[in-house]
């Protein structure tokens, strides 16, 4: 690997790729392939899962090289790269979909007291662990890792819990606008 | 992209941003490296046998250097002799037997094979053409200096224009 490739910024060896240098790719891989590794590792219960996502990202990003702007950061087009593979293989799977976090948003930024209070008493009317592992990432946004330390359970099983109790949270409110 | 989905991708950015580096298998870098940048050799070989396969097909619609193994009457070569002469006429007979073998490829080589084609376009095109002129010598073609010139540049030609013509095609419609 080139020394001078090295010295390069994100959006240079982008630029350089663009162009037809190869070896630009070894170095953006390698600075960031840790970094969407780890970020997928920790969405994902199968290392394996993960590992064919970061090659799925990495082959998206060579895809469209050709669409990247260099006169904007780097950074963020590799992470809307890496999260729309992700919700494409939520999507793919048919996962429970266990990480919605809109969902989330929504409930967190419900600013209206009367809403509040009932997503409290639903919330609290699920069974305990559920209700737990809801209020755990609803209210204090803990991540499943630390929702499962807590619950002295695994990250997928904390997954399940909070996945589980958000679709019952979501019928008890259409039952309830209804 | 409303405010609520904006801000649940700054979320994500922001733990993106902030997340621990975790060691990738070198099995994974390998393997993409596999799919991304495919063995020219591999690629040489699977274009050499649709070569093979389109290019005496060809023959049947442009003769090359008098060769008609399949006695059709009609031939691309009579028609761009009559609006050509005979010089222009070997250089368009070299492009288009080069076009036609690239432009079908686009039927078995993935866009990264294609992309590989690109690196060494020049070069795979140069001794694709040679080839031929070997193979249409063997077969009892007579070649002469100055057309055989003319028809590799012919077939230069029409490999750099399909080759890049494929590429930016794909490119544009079938990969993202």
């Amino acid at each position: 690997m080139s020394k001078d490739l090295k010295t390069k910024s994100d959006e240079e060896l982008m630029q350089s790729y663009q162009d037809g240098g190869v070896a630009a790719f070894d170095v953006l891989f390698e600075r960031h392939s840790g970094r969407v590794f780890g970020f997928l590792s920790k969405r994902l219960t199968k290392k394996k899962e993960a590992e064919d996502l970061l090659q799925e990202a990495f082959f998206k990003l060579h895809r469209s090289k050709h669409l990247y702007n260099s006169t904007l950061p780097f950074s963020p087009w590799l992470f809307s790269i890496t999260r729309s593979v992700l919700l494409d293989f939520a999507k793919k799977k048919n996962l429970e979909d266990p990480v919605d976090i809109s969902d989330f948003d929504k409930i967190a930024i419900a600013e209206n007291p009367e809403i509040r209070h009932d997503l409290e008493g639903l919330v609290s009317a699920l069974p305990q662990t559920q209700s737990e592992a809801l209020s755990l990432r609803i209210y204090e946004d803990k991540t499943f890792e630390e929702i499962a330390s807590r619950l002295s359970t695994s990250p997928e099983n904390a997954r399940q819990l909070v996945s589980r109790g958000i679709k019952k949270l979501k019928q008890a409110l259409v039952r309830k606008e209804d | 992209m409303d405010l609520g989905q904006k801000n649940e991708w700054l979320k994500d950015f922001t733990e993106f941003s902030n997340v621990t580096s975790d060691q990738v298998p070198a099995s994974a870098y390998a393997r993409l490296k596999k799919r991304l940048f495919p063995s020219p050799w591999i690629v040489f070989g699977k274009i050499l046998g649709v070569h093979a396969v389109v290019g005496s097909l060809s023959l049947a619609v442009c003769n090359q250097f008098g060769l008609n193994p399949f006695n059709t009457q009609q031939s691309l070569t009579d028609w761009f002799m009559k609006i050509a002469g005979h010089n222009f006429c070997m250089l368009l007979c070299g492009m288009f037997f080069m076009m036609t073998t690239y432009i079908l490829s686009n039927l078995i080589l993935t866009f990264e094979e294609i992309e590989s084609v690109k690196r060494h376009e020049w070069l795979q095109t140069g001794i694709i053409g040679l080839v031929s002129l070997a193979a249409f010598h063997f077969f009892g073609a007579e070649l002469i200096g100055t057309f055989m010139a003319l028809w590799i540049a012919g077939a230069l030609i029409g490999g750099y224009v399909s080759i890049e013509g494929s590429y930016r095609f794909r490119r544009n419609f079938f990969t993202v």
